[in-house]
């Protein structure tokens, strides 16, 4: 017979309230869990994606729209700029990397990034298997797409037109997987990686034998302005270096300092805008935080109400176990030993709602991850330990201790021989 | 050895008859019937030389030792370690079973007591067959027993019980009365009965009448 023994006991007399206490706890503490394990993972996400990019140079629009199109690859770009134009920028004597983008087509949703080795350079990534592209219409296959996709060194894929899934594949040469890059966690797991000429190729080679049926174009070839009939008059011959287009170009700085005159000299730009993914980012950690807190609060109400009605739970009991108190300390069991005993019935009622809310929210984000890497491509695991974490246990606990405290105290304080005397 | 020693102890509550018990004295392996009517203090007596309840004037001495230089915990342990109290109202813990409200006698009383003492006292006691048994499926004379299988399982060197027959006829008061005195004497602890029954009277060793103060 140990006091646990007897705590799981008394707690055991009123089952039902028990269970819902628990489960009071457990929702509260599963939602703020899920909350912190998702806030953390998708600032984290964020946050990497755009590392080494310090601008991002493309059309006119939204910056927003820009470099969640560009750096993230979740939003349409914001059109197309010349490709002269991106490389004079490119070549200032401030910018240390200029990486060019050209987008517009995909593979069962994968995006196809026209780009040069360094691009993959910026994330660390290495092939896992076969070689980087050296001619048109090769291409290495981000981790995550090689997988879903089943593409491997060898194999060839035909691409649709558009960034999402349905759009009508191109009836031209298809593409050559000549490699296959190893798992980054980053956005590039996820994408499909050719040279800029592929996609020039690609579209230009389209262009001179199909006439598209007035389907929208998202190639960065195109200029906007222009309809398809104007394009069929041209052949890809007559393109020249001054004539070709991309979706951007990707800007490290070689010194900070650049930040601050920079941008603000290519935005002057009529054609062009400047976009800082840091600048963006925040914007949107601050949008998507707002909401968070909002759910937290919630969350926190939760954990309040379990506490409070774990308190009322052991007060009820209390008073209804006064003799039963009484008689352990004729029994032998000090004053403290009582208080503790009741602490114990209220920690456990705790712990096991923190236990049951952990378990909870790491195993529903980690299903919410796997379904959100199969169907967005997004990268949240439920696996993960925060260290905040810590500090949420020990203020649950907290809570616990709070809401046993005062029936603790009022066993603590029980009046052995009244007791005995009322109850005969 | 004196197992309880009491002289000129003096308590009283507010509004309650107090105590007034100027020489009380019980040997080891000895037994008492204090009587007296309803109300008249003797449970408070009780309650005093078990250590609940500290005496306004006087001393109170369980096996020679004083209770009144004991601070309040280790009056606690030394309750657990040598007394046995039966009370009136069992207060057998609901949530646990016979054979546990028994364990957790011996876990209060920091006893070394084997789970053979136990296995002993059930059958002594006729509840073997209810052990694994919660309390609220016993009949009024097996939840007794297992009140008084609490008290002994730690073979205390004194054994306090409250009231012990009230609830009980005539057949089942004589028998817990003689269960009580042949256990007793079985450990060689000395035995104190507070009762207003009067079919106790002349039934143990010795009667004490209660002193009523004016």
């Amino acid at each position: 017979m140990s006091w646990l023994r007897l705590a799981i006991a008394n707690l055991n007399v009123s089952r039902l309230t028990s269970i819902v206490n628990i489960l009071l706890m457990a929702l509260g503490t599963a939602s703020i869990v899920a909350l912190l394990l998702v806030g953390a993972q998708f600032s984290d996400t964020m946050s990497r994606d755009a590392k080494g990019i310090d601008l991002v140079i493309g059309a006119k629009g939204s910056p927003l729209q820009l470099v969640l199109a560009t750096v993230y690859h979740a939003d349409s770009p914001t059109g197309n700029i010349p490709l002269e134009a991106a490389t004079r920028w490119g070549e200032d004597r401030r910018v240390a990397k200029a990486i060019p983008l050209a987008l517009g087509d995909s593979f069962r949703g994968y995006r196809i990034v026209g780009t040069t080795p360094e691009y993959a350079n910026i994330y660390d990534a290495s092939l896992s298997a076969g070689d980087w592209w050296d001619a048109p219409l090769e291409a290495v296959v981000g981790s995550a797409a090689a997988a879903t996709s089943g593409l491997s060194v060898g194999a060839s894929f035909e691409s649709a037109h558009g960034l999402g899934e349905g759009g009508h594949e191109h009836e031209t040469e298809p593409y050559r997987v000549v490699g296959v890059l190893e798992p980054t966690g980053s956005v590039l797991d996820r994408l499909i990686l050719t040279s800029v000429e592929s996609v020039w190729l690609l579209h230009d080679e389209e262009h001179g034998h199909d006439d598209h049926d007035g389907e929208e174009h998202e190639g960065p070839h195109e200029d906007e302005e222009h309809d398809h009939d104007d394009h069929e008059e041209h052949d890809h011959e007559e393109h020249d270096h001054e004539d070709r287009e991309i979706t951007a170009m990707l800007i490290q700085y070689r010194s900070p300092t650049a930040a601050i005159t920079f941008p603000r000299q290519v935005n002057a730009d009529s054609a062009l805008v400047a976009a800082a993914p840091a600048i963006e980012v925040t914007r949107v950690l601050r949008l998507v935080g707002a909401g968070l807190d909002g759910l937290r609060t919630f969350a926190w109400l939760l954990i309040v109400s379990a506490g409070l009605s774990i308190f009322a739970a052991l007060y009820g009991s209390l008073r209804a176990r006064r003799g039963d108190i009484a008689m352990l300390r004729c029994l032998g069991a000090t004053r403290v030993e009582v208080l503790n005993a009741l602490l114990l019935e209220g920690l456990l009622l705790t712990v096991m709602g923190i236990l049951l809310g952990f378990l909870t929210a790491h195993f529903a984000v980690e299903f919410m991850g796997q379904w959100l890497a199969a169907t967005r491509g997004v990268t949240i695991t439920g696996f993960t330990w925060l260290a905040v974490e810590w500090v949420l246990i020990g203020g649950l606990l907290a809570v616990g201790v709070l809401a046993s405290v005062i029936p603790a105290l009022q066993a603590y304080r029980t009046d052995v021989a009244k007791t005995l005397s009322e109850s005969s | 050895m004196h197992a309880i020693q009491v002289e000129n102890v003096r308590f009283q509550y507010a509004d309650e008859p107090g105590v007034a018990v100027d020489q009380f004295s019980l040997e080891v392996g000895e037994s008492v019937a204090v009587l007296g009517p309803s109300g008249c203090g003797k449970s408070t007596f009780l309650h005093l030389l078990a250590g609940l309840l500290s005496p306004k004037a006087g001393a109170i001495r369980l096996l020679d030792q004083d209770l009144a230089s004991m601070n309040a915990a280790a009056v606690d342990r030394f309750r657990g370690a040598n007394l046995g109290l039966v009370m009136q109202r069992l207060h057998l813990i609901k949530a646990l079973t016979v054979r546990e409200n028994i364990q957790l006698a011996i876990k209060l009383g920091r006893s070394n007591a084997p789970a053979s003492t136990i296995d002993a006292l059930l059958e002594r006691l006729d509840l073997a067959n209810v052990a694994q048994q919660k309390p609220s499926t016993l009949s009024q004379g097996q939840a007794q027993r297992t009140a008084i299988a609490r008290a002994l399982v730690n073979s205390p060197r004194i054994v306090l019980a409250d009231e012990p027959t009230s609830a009980l006829d005539d057949a089942n008061a004589a028998e817990a009365i003689a269960l009580l005195k042949a256990v007793v004497a079985d450990s060689g602890a000395a035995l104190l009965v507070v009762t207003h029954d009067q079919r106790v009277r002349g039934a143990l060793d010795h009667d004490f009448d209660f002193p009523t103060s004016s």
